[in-house]
């Protein structure tokens, strides 16, 4: 091969993001003929996560995928993806961040030496309990929450007169069998190979808490510095890797789902009712934001 | 690769600090592979940043509080009231005391040091042989990181994403037993010294040197319990222990609060001695990872096709080699991430596993070039690094028989398993 | 003067001070957390950079009493002048180590205030105030070598003394 990219990412190869930066890195091989090899370096291996934008910035690494929240510490505008009960569904989602909400997200890392790429999903954020599920906002009060850190989410969690806790992933299982925290906020697919179902009993489902994805970026002097065919090829490879992922977040989502169920979570639906009631607080939220994404939910409701 | 390796040879063999030399291989290799020189520093700052070695300073604060309050002094007189009065029984109480030690705290250098800094003086004042003193406790310290808590273990579960409390339970067991282990070879060997044993004391001052110790005597229950029931996590751990050790510092043991800056400093120096090599190792494996060394070498290993035994013997020879050269933080970074789905194809038990890892690094902290007990311990002792590598090799050998047993033996599996 | 012993009483200060202070966050985290049911995300992180801190602060004043882990092999085995040359050839490879140290850690700082990112969460810090730690560290560590080389240079062969006995090891 003529240029070797490196790919860096934090996730296992087995979780949807590896595979499909595994079919990436296939799928660049075969359309530039080969002259592209990108050199996938999965599980954090290379550089820790909280490095990976930086190290894609300055040219240590040419692509990465990291979660959307590591983008809000450059630009807040990716805090859109955390913003509660915005969101009705996986597949809306899926739909806006592939429209022009997603190209205008992509397009403004160029300003920090990045070319955004693509959009990756995971899965819808849900707030899980164990005890009563979140069906209203009382239900959490008094609540101690593990959530990843985040403000508009934790803002959420204190309006509804819960305790946003953040702690390390590995720290959760034990800090719920013994109810240091008592309901976490996370993705259906990060609580089920986590095994989290195991000490949590409800997931309420309905409301989106947020969405779980990722932003694919690459160096910009990297990607310059590739032919313009290369460019095509590499640009034609990450639209069918996109477009694989996309089809199986849901199909992905639809599993971790059935094993939390099979391992005795309660699953809940929200009624109309309950969902405008979170709403009502999640609006008080939305108001705190930026024009900008003001702007973007107003056009995201529509 | 080459590059960096001779850049830090060479540094190390010219008398250059080892951190620095690692500093030195980390921009020679950087600016060969045409990196922008701000990744060094940014590496450097991002691995010290992270909250698993958070807990490192942490608890050699906590045993810099121990010792210079007398604590760890107390801890040695309890053990030794109770058994020392046997002849060869001074050994024993070392790697007793090296064992209560560990299950306080997370790290084999700091414990290491704790206990050689009163241990080593003690014994060859005594008359046992300094080379068997000094190794003794050079390897016994390892129980630091496999009696939980335990920090590579920490960093462990962070990477696997597997719960830090399975694995220390995972742990506890082969620790307690290598522990065990140890305190027979120290006793033989004490025992056949001819040393003259400690008298043996009535039990009424056998339970007021008790009582005198119970502050210290309360803290493993207090660190594995606030940990096994939730209350914090094992990283925060350290942190509790600190403020314990503090507590008990200037509350019981007398301790001026003008004397505590001291120790923070003295603290704060060895951890930064510390840290700065595991942040410089961590450039070195940052070159290896990035060259894809540790891929050629585990695809070379899975290239043979080996049995379930053959390829844990493999990865188990492959690790004693590379915790010569890398601090064991290092090793579970770089190595975990391209083995975690090797080991589950291969039907091996990630947490199992964990414990073999631990067991093998404790050899790692004792190998040259790169073992911080034989730095720790040659800074304590006076003895160069070299001697001290000689003096730990019997004991290395008995360890690295117990890791064998542990692989192969009948019924070991079990031992792993946690309670 | 003056100055330089000011520097000295804070190079063996600081460092304690900032480790005791991240000691201290933690404890409030879990105390806050455990106690009275409040989580403020972002303690962690100021913890790390007080931890960090201090490692770097510190580093330098292992520089100054020569107190960093090495391997004394061939200073050890090779006569004296020898000695004396190879102890100046490491210190300058040192500060040529250091001086890099220095530059890297300014584009750092660089980079970060270009790149705009801070720590995410409700304590909000921008990255460039705890990376400045990078090259006030390399600078640091910088000054107490060409300090170190004076010393060797008008100390002459007598200034080469191992000082392991002072090493403050827990
Ligand atoms: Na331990
Ligand atoms: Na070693």
């Amino acid at each position: 091969a003529d240029v070797v990219l490196k790919l860096a990412h934090e996730a296992p190869e087995t979780a949807i993001k590896g595979r499909t930066a595994k079919m990436l890195a296939e799928l660049v091989d075969k359309y530039t003929n080969g002259s592209v090899k990108v050199d996938v370096f999965p599980g954090g291996q290379l550089v820790p996560t909280v490095e990976e934008i930086r190290a894609a910035a300055r040219g240590q690494v040419d692509i990465i995928a990291p979660y959307t929240s590591y983008y809000s510490s450059i630009d807040s505008l990716w805090d859109i993806f955390y913003q509660p009960m915005l969101f009705k569904s996986p597949q809306q989602a899926i739909d806006v961040f592939s429209g022009e909400i997603g190209q205008s997200l992509l397009s403004k890392l160029d300003s920090r030496g990045l070319k955004g790429l693509a959009i990756w999903h995971d899965g819808p954020v849900y707030a899980f309990t164990r005890g009563e599920p979140a069906t209203a906002p009382d239900v959490l009060k008094g609540m101690k929450v593990r959530v990843a850190p985040s403000k508009p989410l934790e803002a959420l969690l204190q309006k509804s007169g819960a305790a946003p806790i953040s702690m390390p992933a590995t720290e959760v299982y034990l800090a719920l069998q013994q109810g240091v925290v008592n309901g976490v906020v996370t993705t259906p697919t990060y609580a089920a190979p986590a095994r989290w179902g195991e000490v949590l009993t409800t997931m309420t489902r309905g409301a989106l808490w947020g969405v779980g994805g990722y932003g694919l970026a690459m160096n910009k002097r990297s990607w310059e510095r590739l032919s313009p065919e290369q460019q095509a090829g590499v640009t034609k490879a990450v639209a069918e890797a996109t477009k694989w992922n996309q089809s199986q977040t849901l199909e992905n989502i639809k599993n971790s789902e059935k094993a939390l169920a099979d391992g005795g979570m309660k699953i809940v639906d929200l009624t109309p009712a309950q969902i405008a009631a979170w709403t009502e607080l999640a609006k008080t939220v939305w108001a705190t934001q930026s024009d900008e994404i003001k702007a973007m939910v107003a056009k995201i409701q529509k | 690769m080459w590059l960096s390796a001779g850049l830090f040879g060479g540094g190390v063999l010219l008398g250059a600090p080892v951190a620095f030399a690692l500093l030195l291989s980390g921009f020679g290799y950087m600016f060969w592979a045409g990196e922008y020189p701000s990744s060094v520093s940014s590496f450097l700052f991002t691995t010290l940043n992270s909250s698993s070695l958070l807990s490192i300073p942490f608890f050699i604060l906590a045993a810099e509080i121990l010792n210079q309050s007398g604590a760890t002094r107390r801890l040695i007189d309890v053990i030794d009231a109770w058994i020392g009065h046997n002849r060869g029984g001074m050994p024993v109480v070392a790697v007793i005391a090296v064992a209560f030690f560990s299950a306080i705290c997370g790290s084999s250098a700091a414990t290491a040091a704790a206990i050689g800094s009163v241990m080593i003086p003690e014994m060859i004042a005594r008359g046992y042989g300094k080379h068997f003193t000094i190794g003794l406790i050079a390897s016994a310290g390892g129980l630091g990181i496999l009696i939980p808590p335990s920090i590579p273990l920490i960093v462990y579960g962070m990477v696997t994403e597997i719960s830090i409390s399975r694995l220390f339970q995972a742990a506890t067991l082969p620790g307690l037993l290598l522990a065990f282990i140890l305190c027979v070879v120290a006793y033989i060997v004490g025992r056949r010294s001819g040393v003259q044993p400690s008298p043996r004391r009535a039990l009424r001052a056998r339970l007021a040197v008790t009582w005198h110790a119970i502050g210290v005597l309360l803290m493993p229950f207090i660190i594995l319990g606030g940990i096994y029931s939730g209350i914090f996590t094992a990283t925060e751990s350290a942190a509790i222990a600190c403020v314990y050790a503090l507590g008990l510092a200037v509350f019981a043991y007398g301790v001026r609060l003008r004397d505590v800056p001291a120790m923070l400093t003295s603290a704060a120096a060895t951890a930064a001695m510390i840290l700065l090599i595991i942040a410089a190792a961590n450039l070195f494996s940052y070159a290896l990872t990035s060259e894809r060394v540790p891929h050629a070498m585990f695809e070379w290993l899975m290239a043979f096709e080996l049995e379930r035994w053959q390829l844990l013997l493999g990865l188990m020879a492959f690790f004693i080699l590379a915790g010569m050269f890398l601090e064991v933080i290092s090793v579970v970074l770089i190595s975990m991430p391209i083995l975690l789905p090797v080991l589950t194809a291969a039907g091996i038990d990630p947490v199992h596993f964990a414990v073999l890892l631990i067991v093998n690094m404790e050899l790692a902290v004792i190998t040259p070039p790169i073992g911080l007990n034989l730095f720790v311990i040659s800074a304590i002792s006076g003895m160069p690094v070299t001697d001290v590598f000689k003096a730990t090799l019997p004991f290395a050998l008995v360890i690295a028989v117990f890791l064998l047993a542990l692989m192969y033996m009948p019924g070991a599996h079990l031992l792993l398993g946690g309670w | 003067m003056v100055l330089l012993k000011l520097w000295d009483r804070m190079e063996e200060q600081v460092g304690g001070l900032f480790l005791l202070a991240a000691v201290l966050l933690v404890f409030a985290q879990i105390v806050l957390r455990a106690g009275f049911g409040i989580g403020i995300s972002g303690i962690y992180e100021l913890a790390a950079f007080c931890s960090t801190f201090s490692v770097f602060l510190t580093a330098s004043l292992g520089v100054k009493r020569n107190t960093h882990i090495r391997v004394d092999l061939l200073s050890n085995i090779v006569p004296r002048k020898a000695a004396f040359a190879l102890e100046l050839f490491v210190q300058v490879l040192m500060l040529g180590v250091f001086l890099c140290l220095l530059y890297s850690g300014y584009l750092l700082v660089e980079e970060s205030l270009l790149l705009g990112d801070h720590t995410t969460g409700t304590i909000e810090v921008p990255m460039w105030i705890p990376q400045l730690i990078m090259p006030v560290a390399g600078l640091l560590l910088t000054l107490r070598t060409l300090q170190r080389i004076f010393f060797l240079l008008h100390g002459g062969i007598a200034a080469v003394a191992p000082s392991a006995a002072e090493l403050p090891v827990t």
